[in-house]
């Protein structure tokens, strides 16, 4: 079994938000990046996958096994950052350590000592008085410290600056080395994931709109630019999501072969950023 | 299940102390004669410090949105609920030490704490009036949050505090309910095995029922 994470048809609904049948797979060995804007249903997909809500239909598998009739086998094997800390603030990281060690069966003290130290973590003190960056590093090193084959990070990058960004990334690179593992990293900063994903999946409006290799998906999309009098009802149909000013258009499309063909050498034709694909397709509100 | 516990003592090391200052204002603020039970002091202070206890631990798992964290971990959510129900035992635990501690240093200083004597009826007194308050609101807490049921909290808390209190001043002022006035001094001061060992079983029914609804209630919320 290759698959460590498999969702299918998970279904929430909210007064006013609803997960609509979301389906992805990730594979072991490979980092996910789930992207999505704000409010797109990223935190309750991971919420679901942890079990912090109640699902309403739907499969979440980790490991080959459900996540709730075997809630304690998975989430022993589940690392897990959030967005903010949710320690208990007014202890120190050594004694939080003691508080949530016991808990793994597969603590290992050497490896969470050693991540201490890279991070310059200081196990005196207050979880309060670290900075966000630092809290961040705790996770990472708690998430680290108990054998986990999952990582499921949600945009545990956000309110960062870019050196603490750049680490975290890095860290979980070489994290990477170790094939038994797989990270499903969520977040709304896209460039982060132009480094590290191999797969990209994208949730708008509560749906699913890709789960493909990143590879695959900087080959399908194309950003076309060109003079605005190229523009009419037709042509215009002919894009996922376009932006106009006085100088002519910027427009996204999944179809850059068809683009040449019709626009000829009227139009550039560049890759997209996964920030390009992302933005386009929420305008345009288009679930291809 | 164990480590939950411990958990909920090692994130309260501040209540410790708390507590102690606690015991010491309930020896010397209150009079012998402010409960109407006997041995109403030591009562009072230690399910008081139970109270303290166990409403701490709720309050700094609030504080930090620390359901976030122990549902992430190799945990079923009932045994966070049972942790919480244990862990009465050992804030009740706490509470009896600190009183039953404070009186000897403050006897031994010569402090006059009147007659005094702690016996099993008023350890069982503290027992039963933490799980009944506690049995009562878990369930509300575990089904919804902590911030919209800290006022419930308190009100369980005085009730069952205060309640004796409160039969003692209307037997007093009231005539004609002498049948009442007995029962209610036999309840509060007599030992009948009888009637001791049908409150017992009526609150460990209560506390059963309440640990079912609460293990309910926090199994299907959402965080």
């Amino acid at each position: 079994m290759d698959n460590i994470m498999e969702i299918k048809n998970l279904c929430k609904s909210y007064r006013e938000f609803k997960l609509k049948n979301v389906n992805f797979t990730l594979e072991k060995g490979y980092i996910m990046g789930f992207i999505g804007p704000n409010g797109a249903g990223k935190s309750t997909t991971i919420k679901l996958i942890m079990n912090l809500v109640k699902k309403d239909a739907g499969e979440i598998k980790i490991f080959g096994m459900d996540n709730l009739k075997y809630e304690k086998q998975v989430k022993e094997k589940i690392g897990f950052v959030y967005d903010e800390n949710y320690y208990y603030e007014e202890l120190t990281v050594n004694e939080m350590k003691r508080i949530i060690a016991p808990f793994y069966k597969n603590w290992d003290n050497k490896t969470f000592e050693r991540y201490m130290n890279l991070f310059d973590l200081n196990p005196k003190k207050k979880i309060k008085e670290l900075s966000k960056g630092m809290k961040m590093k705790f996770s990472l090193a708690v998430a680290l410290s108990h054998k986990a084959e999952l990582i499921i990070m949600d945009e545990p990058t956000s309110g960062l600056d870019p050196v603490f960004r750049s680490e975290i990334l890095e860290i979980l690179q070489s994290v990477m080395q170790d094939e038994k593992m797989g990270v499903f990293f969520s977040t709304h900063i896209t460039t982060d994931l132009e480094k590290i994903a191999d797969y990209i999946t994208f949730i708008n409006n509560g749906e699913i709109i890709f789960s493909k290799p990143k590879d695959e998906i900087i080959e399908t999309y194309a950003i076309v630019k060109g003079g605005r009098e190229l523009l009419d009802r037709d042509t215009r149909k002919e894009f996922l999501g376009i932006r106009e000013n006085s100088y002519g258009f910027e427009a996204l499309t999944d179809k850059p072969e068809k683009m040449k063909k019709i626009f000829r050498d009227n139009i550039l034709i560049e890759k997209p950023t996964l920030e390009e694909i992302m933005i386009y397709t929420v305008r345009s509100g288009v679930n291809a | 299940m164990l480590n939950l516990i411990l958990k909920d003592i090692l994130i309260q090391k501040k209540s410790l102390f708390i507590g102690f200052v606690y015991s010491l204002f309930v020896f010397l603020i209150f009079k012998t004669n402010t409960f109407p039970q006997e041995n109403g002091k030591f009562i009072f202070g230690a399910v008081s410090i139970a109270y303290i206890f166990a409403t701490y631990s709720i309050e700094y798992d609030e504080k930090n949105n620390c359901h976030w964290i122990l549902n992430s971990l190799p945990l079923r959510r009932k045994e966070i609920v049972l942790a919480k129900y244990i862990s009465l035992v050992i804030y009740n635990v706490i509470g009896i030490s600190m009183m039953l501690i404070t009186g000897r240093i403050l006897s031994i200083i010569g402090f006059n704490l009147g007659n005094y004597v702690v016996d099993l009826k008023s350890i069982l007194y503290v027992f039963q009036s933490t799980f009944l308050a506690f049995s009562f609101f878990y369930p509300i807490y575990f089904k919804i949050s902590y911030s919209k049921t800290r006022y419930i909290n308190t009100i369980v808390y005085l009730t069952v505090v205060f309640l004796p209190s409160f039969f003692d001043f209307l037997f007093k002022n009231m005539e004609g309910i002498s049948n009442l006035k007995f029962l209610f001094e036999m309840t509060l001061n007599k030992w009948d095995i009888t009637q001791q060992s049908m409150l017992l079983a009526f609150i460990i029914a209560f506390t059963v029922i309440s640990v079912f609804i609460s293990i309910r209630n926090y199994s299907e919320k959402n965080f």
